[in-house]
């Protein structure tokens, strides 16, 4: 009886071991399997954001065989479905921290300064709703937004509103099964509580819809107001853009150095742009230069010299 | 325990001594197999990523031509003397280089210390390295540009040479 007993265990013993061994495999290989699909998706996305940037198109990114996906945007990695993080480089990416949808919204716009500094991407989702209040404050803003392809109506699900209903608010979070929320206040008011994700950002205009500050932070120019309505991660951007403009600053300088050097036309004085071709940290420091930039540019073109951009 | 009752003990001890050699060599094949897959879809990746960085790197404002603030498709060729010195982007293992390919130039390289006395008669720019400590194969892929001499407003053809170091 006992030897008998002492078979029973050890064969459930062995057996689950065995078994536990089998489950270990097939569930190991099928995590691979997935991290691998997700990686090589979040690689072709990236290419697709690369070319888009080039095209200035907008776009729906809707992966065949995929109703729901999740999308994580940090600064300088995104990740689709918990895949390897890929790098994006110096790519400038506006969007919420993380998306769970079945299809993205991709919209790319130049960002000048007054030189072409960079393409931005901006990216969210059909279930993700942005509320600009008061309407009145953001008509010129509203203006500049992509709109559907042949079609009036706006490409990401943004709205704005002249008072805010909680009523109304309800309604669209359950007919537009909308997932977050965030409310983009350029006047104070209160915000009721909603049973989803809700943001707030407040603006501050300054100098209409070209300069405010957001927060502790700021933005120039509807393009990286837009950023900020967009990213959670806007001030990395704001100084990845920084960066990029102190760089061209640095790159547009020593090409007026250069032709300086080579030119023999008197008229054409290419150091008195020079000092206005500064290295800065700060973006707010660099946009009283903006004008002055593109004026002696101008100069040099109708003097007919080697414009410097 | 009688001598038969032992010898079964010994026989099942055996069997799992077996057994686990024979599972952990599995795991060590499928260890070695998912690490093989990993490495592949990475050189794929990486592939795939190089070919899109052959077609958008002309498109850095960086190098890009422009007037008045309006892109033109080409590079500026003064441009490329500080793009090495000031740019601070990764493009991982790589080597990028811009030559010059018609009319030929001299062969010199253009450096950004000898532009007085070089440009525009050099015809090779050296725009970023970085190899790693140990290359396993390496990959070249080009594509034809249009170049631009801003001092006597010519176009002249580049070749824009990419190698990927694995």
């Amino acid at each position: 009886m006992k030897k008998a007993q002492f078979n029973w265990i050890f064969i459930l013993i062995a057996g689950f071991i065995i078994l536990a061994l089998f489950v270990a495999f097939i569930v190991d290989y099928r995590n691979l399997s997935f991290r691998k699909m997700n990686t090589q998706l979040a690689v072709e996305v990236d290419s697709q954001l690369d070319l888009l940037s080039i095209e200035k198109l907008s776009a729906k990114i809707n992966p065949t065989g995929m109703d729901q996906f999740k999308t994580e945007f940090f600064c300088n990695y995104f990740s689709i479905n918990g895949g390897d993080q890929i790098y994006i480089r110096d790519k400038i990416i506006f969007s919420p921290s993380s998306i769970e949808t079945s299809e993205l919204l991709l919209w790319v716009d130049e960002f000048y300064f007054p030189y072409k500094v960079a393409d931005l991407i901006y990216i969210s989702s059909p279930n993700i709703k942005y509320y600009l209040y008061p309407k009145e404050k953001v008509e010129e803003f509203l203006e500049y937004l992509p709109k559907k392809f042949n079609s009036n109506n706006q490409l990401f699900n943004i709205e704005a509103i002249d008072y805010i209903s909680e009523e109304k608010i309800k309604q669209d979070i359950s007919r537009e099964r909308l997932k977050e929320i965030k409310f983009v206040l350029f006047e104070n008011t209160k915000i009721p509580r909603f049973n989803i994700k809700t943001k707030i950002l407040n603006v501050n205009l300054i100098d209409g819809i070209e300069k405010g500050k957001i927060g502790s932070s700021y933005f120039i120019k509807k393009q990286l107001l837009l950023g900020a309505i967009f990213s959670d991660n806007y001030n990395c951007f704001l100084d990845k853009i920084t960066n990029k403009v102190s760089l061209l600053n640095q790159v547009y300088k020593e090409k007026a150095t250069k032709l300086h050097i080579k030119n023999n036309n008197p008229e054409c004085n290419y150091q008195t742009i020079t000092s206005y071709l500064k290295k800065s940290v700060d973006l707010e420091e660099l946009y009283d230069n903006q004008e002055r930039i593109f004026q002696k540019n101008k100069e040099f073109f109708m003097k007919g010299c080697s414009d410097v951009f | 325990m009688s001598s038969k009752g032992q010898l079964q003990i010994n026989e099942t001890i055996l069997v799992l001594i077996i057994f686990t050699i024979l599972a952990i060599v599995g795991l060590i094949f499928f260890h070695n197999f998912n690490i093989n897959s990993i490495k592949s879809q990475y050189v794929s990746n990486e592939k795939i990523r190089t070919f899109t960085l052959l077609r958008t790197f002309q498109d850095l404002p960086e190098i890009k031509c422009s007037s008045q603030i309006k892109d033109i498709n080409c590079v500026d060729s003064i441009k490329l003397f500080s793009f090495k010195k000031l740019n601070n982007i990764n493009f991982g293992n790589k080597k990028i280089s811009m030559e010059l390919i018609y009319p030929e130039g001299t062969g010199k390289e253009c450096n950004l210390e000898r532009f007085q006395w070089d440009y525009p008669n050099c015809n090779y720019w050296l725009l970023y390295e970085k190899k790693p400590s140990n290359i396993k194969s390496k990959e070249i892929i080009t594509t034809p540009v249009s170049l631009f001499y801003p001092l006597t407003n010519e176009y002249k053809v580049g070749l824009l040479k990419i190698e990927s170091y694995y």
